[in-house]
């Protein structure tokens, strides 16, 4: 019965894994439209009756507590992007680059530090992304293994709280700058320049290519292999820029302060609207997803709902968006 | 479109050699070897607790195996198992048993929906499974009010865990006996072959008729009885349901899955390979304990193991090894598409 | 690790040999301890066989915690075996069991869930092997299947912590205000625990009003995102004058994100007042910078000692009492010399 609905398209591309993305042609807008609609008034008839929601003030929280999570969303993007799925251990990753980064300091100076965290957040990542693109490994396996073993290494090589080094001062990593803290600007920096990247430069545009159809970029010609390298070597980059910010915000370090990381910025890649299997996706729909998340979480926790409630309502969002989006690209094809 | 590849050919694929079963006599001839030089003692306990821990996170590495086996990745495993201990706890206090059926019934559901959203909506289900991970999550900090919830009565834990034939507890053999029944099903059924033809090539299987979308949805109710059944017994056991069992669990059953011969790709590996590569793992982590080495090896261990796997499987190290063997180069189609560059 | 091993073999079957020979051989190093063998008889720590069942070296706290009693335990001569987790009660259960199993003079039991642990304490005792509950108080089910409780004095860390705000507010010269409470994870004994000491002192001050009490579940990126939120919520009903962050990274993440919404931080400044509970280094520093008001001596190293001190007791005088609790010191600007180096550990 389905069997004339399959199109004879290259035998390496699975049935779940369309390509259709919004360049590919104008879409069929109305249905979409009301959906939007409704669930804007939805949002906004919320937002209206939540008792201290809409304020400057409130607005400034929301935007302030999305940064570390942001920064690593746009992270996950670039890897979901190049048709990898994410990472499963970028929380980890975050917290070993905040441990590394402050084991540095006292001997290397700041400049230095951060430039060795940067590094080593690129090679570890670089050397993951190798695995996946070159071997065909499976992003899962690979990074869920990667961060044992970070885990591992850092637990038996490292101690297990890193202090900031009497003396020094990174309290300007945390501070707010014209009302909003240090950290905002920098996501939304990285933010900017992966969406530039991504949409500006060859490499950044072959990468979504590979995401999109990996058979067909690589008959194409294209380094695959090199290209989902980069892809993880940029997330390796955010998520030591997340580690260094996070070891400023602490003023200490350690493996604790991954925290729930990892799932709450894959969720917010996916709430932003990204594929996780590649075709669609971009850093300004990854701060999009943080925020959306961050404000009902706020919203909750302003109505007085306590954590359970904020996770399983992260959830279903979740779910619904992958729906929704699914539905999307149904209905254009 | 000229050949159809028959049922036949594409559950072949699916049968990987012995690897595991190797796997798991080096490992049981280490076990008993290892722990006699380093001057410790191996007994009989440590063969119960490992089919303990076969009774729990082996029934979740098994249902997160099926999935894999069709070629998705469920991570709500892990959700499941942890609202099955508490569904088990909370409504089973004056009987476990209801407790046990209330929750198995839960995740069925659960299980269905999932299925339904991953089949007939073509979701990835490694996206639609993380919604439904840390939807659960939340839903059993809510019922609990992210609290432990105890389990009075004490004695439903000595019935579970009291040792028969001195390695054998009752929860033990209940696993075992859902496992042996899943592996047959999986190897002398319709459905087996279907499951792994779904695997191979899901396309090749829609057209030689088998209808994906039910099996995909039947599938994943197994995998959530497996994985609630696992879960809600060992709360019973501890005589608590916790909120959330962190993500080690997840970590242990897609290690074992692997070391079982499956691939994430799908369309490998044998439920019987998977329970080998369970007990394999069980006796490394059992191994460890006997030895009472520090966490940061068994952190090591398992990292190295998923990476040297990953590496197994990768299907790229062949042509890489190839290609290093023969220097010349891979040939490359030339660049034909218009829509690039 | 395993990645260059790999290189030199190219048939797949040969691939997991080398990396589990790895691995193994790595294990064999780590493997300590002698035999165990019950010397059941009083009088000497020499010679007799110990259980540690703690969480794992990942944690900083728990690293320092562990090594005071292991250092001190075989330098008088015990044999001890050291079982990690990383807070995972299903493995605890099962290292109880693999304890039990080497029948030991003593095991001393961090439950990562104490009542998780429940059914493997009973267990032991049927077996009639001793167990000395530490860190975190036991649940009431569990209470009678062990020797005894050593644990950290945590109502009367809540109570510190409420009298250094209620001190900190008198001196910022708040006459009536907003007091908000950052916890660690709620569903743990230990917390309630600590915010009854907390509230016992609040309600006596009914002038200072604690309007939330909010789970971080020890995490201070949780923390901070409350606080934000908090700040905003409250800026325009009288703001909060008041905090409690339940360990001193908690607290350094409301003073952090305090800052950032443009909030003055402490006492001396008229500010927001912020205390806690547990203290770290950076409380240490946020105290001597004046921008926490005061904290208090749970500590690992301390409570390390606390605890060494009773197990070598139970192991020489064959009993102690049934629960032994430590007595806490608050501390503020006026005493935080004394306590730097206790407190710096981590």
């Amino acid at each position: 019965m389905t069997a004339e609905n399959v199109t004879a398209a290259d035998p390496d591309t699975t049935v779940r894994a369309p390509v259709p993305s919004e360049r590919r042609g104008p879409s069929s807008s109305a249905p979409r439209m009301l959906w939007g609609l409704v669930v804007l008034v939805a949002v906004s008839a919320l937002a209206l009756t939540t008792d201290g929601f809409v304020s400057v003030a409130n607005a400034r929280a929301i935007l302030s507590s999305v940064s570390f999570t942001g920064i690593l969303a746009v992270g996950t993007v670039v890897i979901m992007l190049s048709g990898n799925l994410f990472s499963l251990s970028i929380g980890t990753s975050a917290a070993v680059s905040s441990m590394l980064f402050l084991y540095l300091l006292p001997d290397v100076g700041f400049v230095l530090a951060v430039l060795l965290t940067l590094v080593a957040g690129y090679a570890t990542f670089a050397l993951q992304g190798a695995i996946v693109g070159r071997l065909d490994g499976n992003a899962i396996i690979v990074t869920i293994g990667a961060g044992a073993l970070q885990v591992g290494a850092v637990t038996w090589l490292l101690p297990g709280s890193v202090q900031v080094p009497d003396g020094v001062d990174i309290g300007f990593l945390t501070r707010s700058v014209l009302g909003l803290p240090f950290p905002l600007y920098v996501f939304l920096a990285v933010a900017l320049l992966v969406q530039c990247w991504l949409h500006y430069s060859a490499t950044g545009r072959q990468v979504e290519l590979v995401g999109e159809n990996k058979a067909a970029a690589r008959a194409a010609g294209l380094p695959t292999g090199k290209l989902v390298t980069v892809a993880f070597a940029v997330a390796g980059l955010c998520t030591a820029i997340t580690g260094i910010l996070l070891a400023g915000f602490n003023q200490n370090a350690n493996l604790a302060v991954s925290g729930t990381f990892t799932f709450d910025a894959i969720a917010a890649a996916i709430v932003g609207g990204s594929s996780v299997i590649g075709g669609r996706g971009s850093a300004a729909r990854a701060v999009l997803g943080a925020v959306i998340i961050a404000t009902i979480a706020n919203m909750l926790l302003l109505r007085g709902f306590g954590t359970g409630v904020r996770v399983l309502v992260e959830g279903i969002v979740v779910v619904l968006v992958v729906v929704a989006a699914q539905r999307r690209k149904r209905s254009i094809a | 479109m000229t050949t159809r590849p028959g049922m036949a050919r594409l559950a072949r694929r699916s049968r990987r050699g012995g690897l595991p079963y190797v796997l798991l006599v080096v490992m049981l001839l280490v076990f008993v070897v290892l722990p006699v030089v380093a001057g410790q003692q191996v007994t009989s306990f440590n063969y119960y607790n490992l089919f303990q821990v076969f009774a729990s996170l082996g029934l979740l590495s098994v249902a997160l195996g099926l999935t894999m086996i069709a070629g998705e990745f469920d991570l709500s495993v892990l959700g499941t198992y942890a609202f099955a201990g508490l569904v088990a706890v909370k409504l089973g206090a004056d009987d476990p048993v209801v407790g046990l059926l209330a929750a198995l019934v839960l995740a069925a559901l659960i299980g269905a929906l999932q299925g339904a959203l991953v089949a007939w909506f073509r979701l990835p289900s490694a996206a639609v499974s993380l919604g439904v991970y840390i939807a659960l999550l939340g839903l059993t900090a809510t019922i609990s009010d992210s609290k432990t919830v105890p389990y009075n009565n004490l004695n439903v834990s000595d019935v579970l865990d009291r040792q028969y034939l001195e390695i054998f507890s009752l929860r033990s053999i209940i696993a075992i006996l859902a496992v042996a029944a899943i592996a047959v099903t999986m190897t002398y059924t319709r459905f087996g072959r279907d499951v792994r033809a779904i695997g191979s090539d899901r396309r090749a299987s829609l057209r030689i008729g088998v209808r994906v979308d039910s099996i995909l949805v039947v599938l994943f109710v197994l995998s959530a009885l497996l994985s609630a059944l696992g879960g809600s017994m060992l709360a019973l056991s501890l005589a608590a349901a916790t909120p959330d069992p962190g993500f080690d669990p997840l970590i242990f059953a897609l290690t074992a899955v692997l070391l079982g011969g499956v691939s994430l790709r799908g369309g490998t590996g044998t439920v019987l390979g998977i329970a080998a590569g369970i007990l394999t793992l069980s006796l490394l982590r059992e191994l460890l304990t006997v030895l009472a080495t520090p966490t940061y090896v068994s952190s090591l261990a398992t990292g190295g193991l998923l990476l040297v796997v990953a590496f197994a499987a990768a299907p790229g190290l062949n042509a890489w090894w190839l290609s290093m063997r023969r220097p010349t180069k891979r040939v490359a189609e030339p660049p034909s598409l218009s829509r690039v560059g | 690790m395993s990645v260059t091993g790999v290189r030199q073999v190219s048939r797949r079957t040969h691939l997991l040999t080398p990396a589990i020979a790895l691995v193994l051989a790595m294990s064999a190093c780590g493997g300590g301890g002698g035999e165990a063998g019950a010397t059941n008889s009083a009088g000497s720590v020499e010679g007799k066989s110990v259980a540690l069942i703690s969480c794992g070296d990942f944690n900083r706290w728990c690293q320092v915690f562990n090594h005071g009693i292991m250092d001190d335990l075989r330098s008088n001569g015990a044999d001890v075996t050291y079982l990690e987790s990383q807070f995972d009660a299903a493995v605890q259960s099962q290292q109880v069991d693999q304890a039990i199993s080497q029948n030991p003079d003593l095991i001393i039991l961090y439950a990562a869930d104490a009542r998780a642990l429940v059914p493997a304490m009973r267990r032991a005792q049927q077996r009639d092997i001793p167990i000395i509950n530490v860190v975190s108080a036991p649940a009431p089910e569990g209470k009678p299947y062990i020797t005894s409780s050593v644990e950290p004095g945590a109502v009367e860390l809540g109570k510190n912590a409420g009298l250094n705000l209620i001190e900190g507010l008198k001196e910022a010269g708040v006459t009536e205000g907003n007091v908000v409470a950052v916890t660690g994870t709620a569903g743990t004994i230990e917390v309630p625990l600590r915010m009854q000491g907390f509230m016992s002192v609040m309600d006596q001050n009914p002038q200072y009003k604690v309007v939330e009490t909010q789970d971080a579940n020890w995490d201070p990126q949780k923390a901070a995102q409350i606080s934000q939120q908090l700040f905003a919520k409250y800026r325009d009903k009288g703001g909060i004058q008041g905090a409690f962050g339940m360990s001193d990274d908690l607290a350094n993440a409301i003073i952090q994100t305090a800052k950032q919404a443009g909030v003055t931080v402490g006492a001396a400044n008229k500010g927001l007042v912020v205390v806690s509970s547990n203290c770290y280094k950076v409380g240490i520093d946020n105290i001597e910078a004046g921008d926490q008001y005061g904290t208090s001596t749970e500590s690992p190293g301390r409570y390390s000692e606390f605890v060494q001190k009773w197990v070598n007791e139970y192991l020489t005088k064959g009993s102690i009492e049934k629960e032994i609790i430590q007595e806490e010191v608050r501390i503020t600007r006026a005493n935080v010399g004394e306590w730097k180096d206790t407190c710096s550990v981590i």
